[in-house]
Formats: structure tokens, sequence, C-alpha cells
């Protein structure tokens, strides 16, 4: 093999099954979706469950 | 211009899309997907975001371009799926939460995508890691939105209607009450279930179903969501902590096309493919597997899945991750 994946190397771990499961438990919140368009005509759109745009694209 | 030909042979569709072959490439100082600022050069000009979707400059399928801009109202597309403005993260390290606002982000795509009168079929999937031809490590994912329904997708829904029409039961279904509780189980859930299929093509491959049957992403309830989300963690996460560092792999979503027909076999799942078959060997896809189309696996189903059930305890129990050797 030639190259190395990334490695665990930047302290984070995956996340326990406590702690999804604990999250389980939270209602979704409502999906908000903002579209804006890039330069050159494409569409990108940012999804959240809160306003998170704070650029004009 | 991307340009799709009929292999007659093969009887499959085949994307040209000369454009790619320039496009950006593994970069060092530079992200494209990080998030940028207004007025900033990455594919992303905002100062933050959760999740982003934007029209990948470099599509694969079209035609949706003319004179380089693209064309209103789109007919069929590529999009890329940003999972975190955080460069360094994988989706095994993600918040449960983040996971879940990835599937109602896949599933609005699912639906919009889909409601495109020349979309047959969406196709979510991701990418990870350069041994499977990554050009850029910020973690994302793909949509392409095809005009036709792609060929395995094809072949598992003609196998499940066969099996409606002999039995009256769904293929998929039935494979999840038999791999549910035996020895290629990886976790079964309350509403998830991940196994490694009897006939798996790749050492670690695993299949994550939800056990209702439901079509489609967009028909995953709240709880089946929030369950969804996690599995893609259980998985992803066991990956990491059996090979000890962060696995590469390519996640593939199947489910049912969008082409008006109800495609009432089709079951919702996605299947996991990582390269390795250990710690520092990759399975590579040769002569038996791409000139005849026959894979050969160097380890068992059942094996593969037993050490990954070792890996669904919780992460404090796991061995740390440690140098690839």
């Amino acid at each position: 093999m030639s190259r190395s994946s990334a490695r665990l190397a930047d302290g984070k771990r995956p996340p326990s099954p406590e702690r999804t499961a604990a999250a389980r438990h939270k209602r979704p919140r409502q999906l908000t979706k903002v579209e804006l368009e890039l330069g050159d005509g494409r569409y990108l759109l940012a999804y959240g469950y809160r306003a998170t745009v704070t650029a004009d694209a | 211009m991307p340009d799709l030909r009929f292999d007659l042979l093969r009887r499959e569709w085949v994307a040209y899309a000369t454009e790619r072959n320039d496009r950006t490439f593994l970069p060092t100082d530079f992200c494209p997907l990080c998030p940028s600022g207004s007025g900033g050069d990455s594919e992303v000009p905002l100062d933050d975001f959760e999740v982003v979707v934007f029209e990948n400059r470099f599509p694969a399928f079209g035609p949706d371009r003319d004179g380089g801009r693209p064309v209103r109202p789109p007919s069929t597309g590529c999009e890329v799926v940003v999972y975190t403005p955080e460069h360094k993260m994988t989706l095994a390290q993600l918040p449960v939460e983040r996971v879940r606002l990835l599937v109602d982000v896949w599933a609005d795509r699912y639906v919009e995508l889909g409601s495109r009168p020349d979309v047959a079929y969406v196709y979510i999937f991701e990418n990870k890691g350069e041994e499977v031809g990554v050009t850029l490590h910020h973690p994302h994912g793909q949509i392409y939105a095809l005009p036709f329904v792609p060929p395995f997708a094809d072949q598992e829904l003609r196998s499940s209607h066969e099996h409606v029409v002999d039995t009256g039961r769904c293929l998929h279904c039935d494979t999840i009450k038999d791999e549910s509780e035996g020895p290629r189980v990886v976790f079964s859930g309350d509403s998830m279930v991940a196994f490694v299929p009897k006939a798996a093509r790749w050492p670690y491959e695993v299949h994550i179903y939800p056990r209702r049957h439901v079509r489609s992403i967009a028909q995953l309830d709240s709880g089946e969501r929030w369950d969804f989300a996690d599995a893609l963690l259980r998985v992803t996460s066991a990956y990491d902590r059996h090979f000890g560092f962060s696995t590469p792999y390519v996640m593939a979503m199947h489910q049912s096309p969008t082409d008006g027909s109800e495609w009432l076999q089709s079951h919702l799942h996605v299947e996991f493919y990582p390269p390795h078959r250990r710690k520092d060997r990759l399975k590579y896809v040769a002569g038996v597997e791409l000139g005849a189309g026959t894979f050969v696996n160097d380890t068992k189903p059942e094996t593969t899945a037993a050490a990954l059930r070792l890996q669904q305890e919780p992460a404090g129990k796991a061995p740390s991750a440690s140098p690839k050797p």
C-alpha cells in the first residue's frame, strides 16, 4: 500500500453508543434550507436546524 | 459537456466527462470545501454552515451546462454534500445530531432531484480516502441524479421483483429476517440492522437496512432517521476501531427509482465497501473481478462480522487508534 489513510491522530473519537442514545431522545427540529447562487450560476443550498447563513454569496 | 454512450454488449451506460480530467486533485494549501466567507474563493463562500449542497463544478452527468453556466431548470445533475465546515472530521466522528441532519438533507435531495422529469434514479454515495479515489479530504459525499436506473440497482430490483412474484414477500425483508440474528450480524437494533452479507464481495462489506419496508430515505419516520444516523455512526466507527485508523470506504445508498413507477419491491439500504482486507493490505479489483465480473474474497463474512461485532463496545473499551503499519 503506497498511501496511508488519515489516522485518528487529532484526538477525536467516534461517538459512543451512550452519546448517540442520549441524542436520540431529542426531538427533531424544523429543517431549514437557504438557496444561494454562486458566481458561475450554480446553486448552493445551506441546510440546518437553525439559520447559519451570514454571508452573501 | 458530459456525454452518455450505451454499451450494446454489456447493456449499460458509460459516462464521459472530459472536464473532470483537470478537476482539483488533493490540494495541500487550500480546501475548496472549507467555508471561505463572503466573497471567498472556495466552493462555499459562507462564514459558517451546518450542511451545504452545491452543484458539482465538474459534473459526471448532464446535459446541464450551456456556455459553462447551468441550464435552468436543470434536468439531471451532480451535487456535492459537505457534511461539516470542519476540515479534519470524518463521518464517524460527527455528532449524531449532525448525521441526523444529513439524513434529512439526503431525504430532501431525494425528493427534489427525483421530482425532475428526466431523473430516473437519485444515487447518494460517499467515497472516503485516497484508496478509493478521493480528490478532496474534507468530509463530503455526492449525489448523482441519473437519467437511468444504474445496473446494480436494476439487478437488485429485478431479483426482488422475482421474489415477490414467487413468494409474495420482499426479498430484502426476508434477508433482514435471516441476518438480524445470524452469524453475520454486526448489530441488531429496534428499527435498523447491519450485517455482512452472505455473499459479500468485499471483506468488510456491511449493509444497513431499516427493518420496516420503506422504499426510500424519504419514507423513514423521525425515530427511524435517528436510528439510521446512529447506525451509520456505529458501522463507520466500528471500522475505525477495528483497523485502528480512519478507514476508507465507499458508501452507496440503494433505494427506489424516481422514474414514475411504484417499485414496490424496493427496500432502502446502504452498502459499505471498505477496500482493506487487513490493516496492511488492500483488496484490489483486478483480473477476475474486472474481466470476468466475479469477486474473489479472501475472508469469510462470518469472520469479519464477528470482528466488527466486537467493536460495538463503548469507545472507552475499544483499543486506541495507532499509526497504520
